[in-house]
């Protein structure tokens, strides 16, 4: 057993976030019902009942809605002048919350710039929250506060993202080491990997499915497969050729899923008008199967703060003290009697 | 208030139950009174602790074992189990011998038991039986009763044995204490002695100096005088410096525990005492910060040094410099991160999670994220 692997499992990327495609499927399918139930009884309880019932998103749609807000998010985040791992933790948060949680719970472009605001500070960049709300339009710093809590449930207070940036320099620098490639192949492939790194691994599922290492592997292959052999070669000294042509093979799965997004997408994709129009359609479709509850998420925020503010603190000095001295001062037994007064019916009803 | 509020209460309560207190001034069965008698006194029998005067007990007990003067009382008494109570409330005084008998019976220690939990577990039991003893009705008391009769029946030897345990640490403890008390007294003995010697030596100082100007040494008298004085210094702090022989090393050992014993009944979690004691195997070993996680690594091997032109700076220039920051730390982690997880194949290793029921965690989670989302604006 390699004692790096063992450190890996214990992140909570691996113990919480990493799931087979199979079980992540069923898992967006469950908060899919889940949230479809939700809606449902809550518009038919509403006054006037909502009748007919709204058509609702099938899970895949709502993947490729949260596709379509992750790759906004990615767009949005430059203007913010973020680090590259800060956007990516951002985006990951956005996925990471929105598998247990459904889009027509809670309305993505806001919980976008929650993400942001949020990442920055789970990776230790404290930015205020004026200067990310004065960025977008229509937006104050409330707004992007009162999903923050709610977000930190969803992503089960996992702050710790492990991206593939890092590892990707740790091979580069080992390639440089080893020496059998010049440098311009090796900066090259560098900056393609890299380029990769920071779109395809976002907008797949690949942070669920493999290992920060293993992406970037994936990433490198695509880049340049030489230098992955390579780096395989080296690491699996030893050892037999089982365990390698094994983890081969997983960079390969990996591979081509990052494939299937290359980062060119991320400029073709605005243009493109065929995705505009299946996202436009998709959108108008959410906007009418919405949870009307959640729509307002600041209003929301404010009436659970002063449900909470108005909530009557227990009085527990004056009765302990009435406890300890029978009778209590006159006021204090007053005042009791009043609050008991109107709820003392009998609980089997009036008298017949 | 609050003095009448408790008088009224205890007024109360000795109406009802007019044996539970100690009387103070008549005594319940001759009726005689404290005024006429100024040293009378109280005693209850523990049989039944029902009072009576000193009088009585010697008139009605006197000739031997007799019946309780108390009316529905039926107990049979004699004057030799009687005495003074220590409590004023008689059931406070009955329930501290149930608690004495019950201890005595009951006497194993934490160290008897595998887990804090299991000796948690016996406490529980035994102020059960306790609680039945000293509250119960009638059917709760006969049975805690035969309870501990049968348990001290069945286990008369442990319990002897914990006993002389009990004993022998107190004795030890007690010799431990003495012997401490003693090496401290022989330490102040010896630091005074010293100082005694030190100022002795101070004090011949002057003479010292006018017997070597006397005998005509080398050198001016103010030299001299300095030497000497510079000698005496030397000799004092010698003396003072000096270690005092320990007196706590040679301390009795602690004698070896018994040997096994049969298991017990009803009690769940005992030591095995014949098996080796892992825990405290486990407390001898060295203290290790990752709990056994090998920070070793397998796939590659750190180099003291990587090229890498964007650390160059950091490296080299002063204000690119930051406490704390060094690029090998860098380094160390980039290295780790390329390697780390390569041989985690989520696929199969999350498979039978996913069924299992330790995953549920994760199914669970997909819950709770459902029923969070119901609680939070709810």
């Amino acid at each position: 057993m390699a004692t790096e692997d063992a450190r890996y499992r214990q992140s909570s990327q691996y113990r919480l976030w990493s799931f087979t495609p199979s079980h992540l499927a069923t898992l967006r399918e469950k908060t899919n019902t889940l949230a479809r139930t939700h809606i449902s009884n809550r518009l038919r309880a509403s006054d006037p009942p909502v009748d007919p019932l709204p058509n609702f998103l099938t899970p895949e749609e709502e993947y490729m809605i949260l596709n379509h807000f992750t790759l906004e998010l990615l767009r949005a985040a430059p203007y913010c002048q973020l680090p590259t791992d800060i956007q990516a933790t951002a985006a990951i948060f956005l996925r990471r919350f929105y598998l247990t949680n459904s889009v027509m719970t809670y309305p993505p472009q806001e919980l976008i710039k929650t993400c942001i605001f949020f990442g920055c500070k789970a990776e230790g960049y404290f930015i205020r929250v004026q200067k990310i709300a004065d960025i977008f339009p229509n937006t104050t710093g409330e707004m992007i506060l009162a999903a923050e809590y709610v977000l930190c449930q969803g992503i089960r207070f996992a702050f710790d993202v492990r991206h593939p940036f890092r590892a990707l320099e740790g091979t580069v620098m080992e390639l440089r080491r080893l020496g059998n490639f010049d440098d311009d192949r090796i900066n090259r492939a560098h900056k393609r990997t890299r380029d990769i790194l920071k779109f395809s691994p976002l907008v797949t599922d690949a942070y669920f499915h493999y290992t920060p290492s293993q992406i970037m592997y994936a990433a490198l292959a695509i880049a340049d497969e030489e230098l992955v052999q390579r780096m395989l070669q080296e690491a699996f000294a030893g050892q037999n050729e089982e365990a390698k042509a094994k983890v081969w093979s997983v960079i390969r799965t990996c591979k081509e899923m990052l494939e299937k997004e290359p980062p060119e997408k991320m400029t073709s994709y605005w243009t493109d008008p065929e995705s505009n129009k299946a996202i436009k359609a998709l959108r108008r479709k959410l906007a009418k199967c919405r949870d009307p509850d959640r729509v307002d998420l600041v209003a929301l925020q404010k009436a659970r703060r002063e449900e909470a503010a108005q909530k009557p603190k227990p009085k527990i000095a004056s009765d302990a003290d009435e406890k300890v001295f029978g009778n209590g001062t006159g006021e204090g037994r007053e005042s009791k009697r009043r609050k008991v007064a109107p709820e003392a019916v009998d609980p089997f009803g009036p008298p017949l | 208030m609050s003095r009448k509020q408790i008088t009224s209460t205890a007024t109360v309560r000795s109406s009802a139950e007019p044996s539970s207190q100690v009387p103070t001034d008549i005594c319940p069965v001759c009726t005689r009174v404290r005024y006429l008698n100024k040293d009378m006194e109280f005693l209850i029998n523990p049989e039944c602790y029902h009072p009576m005067c000193t009088n009585c007990v010697s008139n009605i007990f006197g000739k031997g074992p007799a019946q309780c003067p108390y009316a529905s009382c039926t107990k049979t008494l004699r004057q030799r189990g009687f005495r003074t109570p220590f409590f004023k409330d008689l059931r406070v005084e009955r329930e501290v011998d149930v608690r004495r008998r019950v201890q005595a019976v009951f006497n194993m220690t934490p160290e008897d038991f595998v887990s804090l939990r299991d000796y948690n577990d016996y406490l529980q039991q035994v102020e059960d039986l306790t609680f039945d003893l000293v509250n119960g009705d009638e059917a709760d008391q006969r049975n805690a009763e035969q309870k501990l009769l049968a348990y001290e029946q069945k286990h008369k030897e442990d319990i002897e044995k914990n006993k002389k345990k009990g004993r022998e640490a107190d004795s030890l403890r007690r010799q431990r204490e003495a012997a401490e008390a003693e090496a401290a007294r022989q330490r102040r003995l010896e630091e005074q002695r010293e100082e005694e010697r030190a100022r002795a030596e101070e004090a011949s100082i002057n003479a010292e100096v006018m017997e070597a100007l006397e005998r005509g040494e080398p050198g001016t008298a103010a030299e001299i005088q300095a030497r000497i004085i510079a000698q005496k210094r030397a000799r004092v702090a010698e003396i003072a410096g000096s270690h005092f022989p320990s007196l706590l090393g040679n301390t009795t050992t602690a004698p070896g525990s018994g040997s096994g014993s049969d298991t017990l009944l009803s009690i769940r979690g005992l030591k095995d005492k014949n098996k080796r004691d892992e825990d405290a195997d486990y407390y001898l070993r060295p203290y290790d910060a990752f709990a056994g996680l090998d920070l070793k690594p397998t796939r590659y091997e750190l180099r003291d040094r990587y090229d890498n032109p964007w650390l160059e700076d950091a490296r080299t220039r002063d204000d690119h410099r930051v406490p704390g920051y060094s690029a090998h730390e860098y380094e160390a982690r980039a290295m780790f991160d390329a390697f780390a997880g390569l041989g985690v194949f989520i696929a199969d290793e999350k498979e039978d999670a996913q069924k299992a029921v330790g995953t549920a965690a994760a199914a669970e989670g997909a819950k709770v994220g459902g029923k969070i989302e119901e609680d939070v604006f709810a």
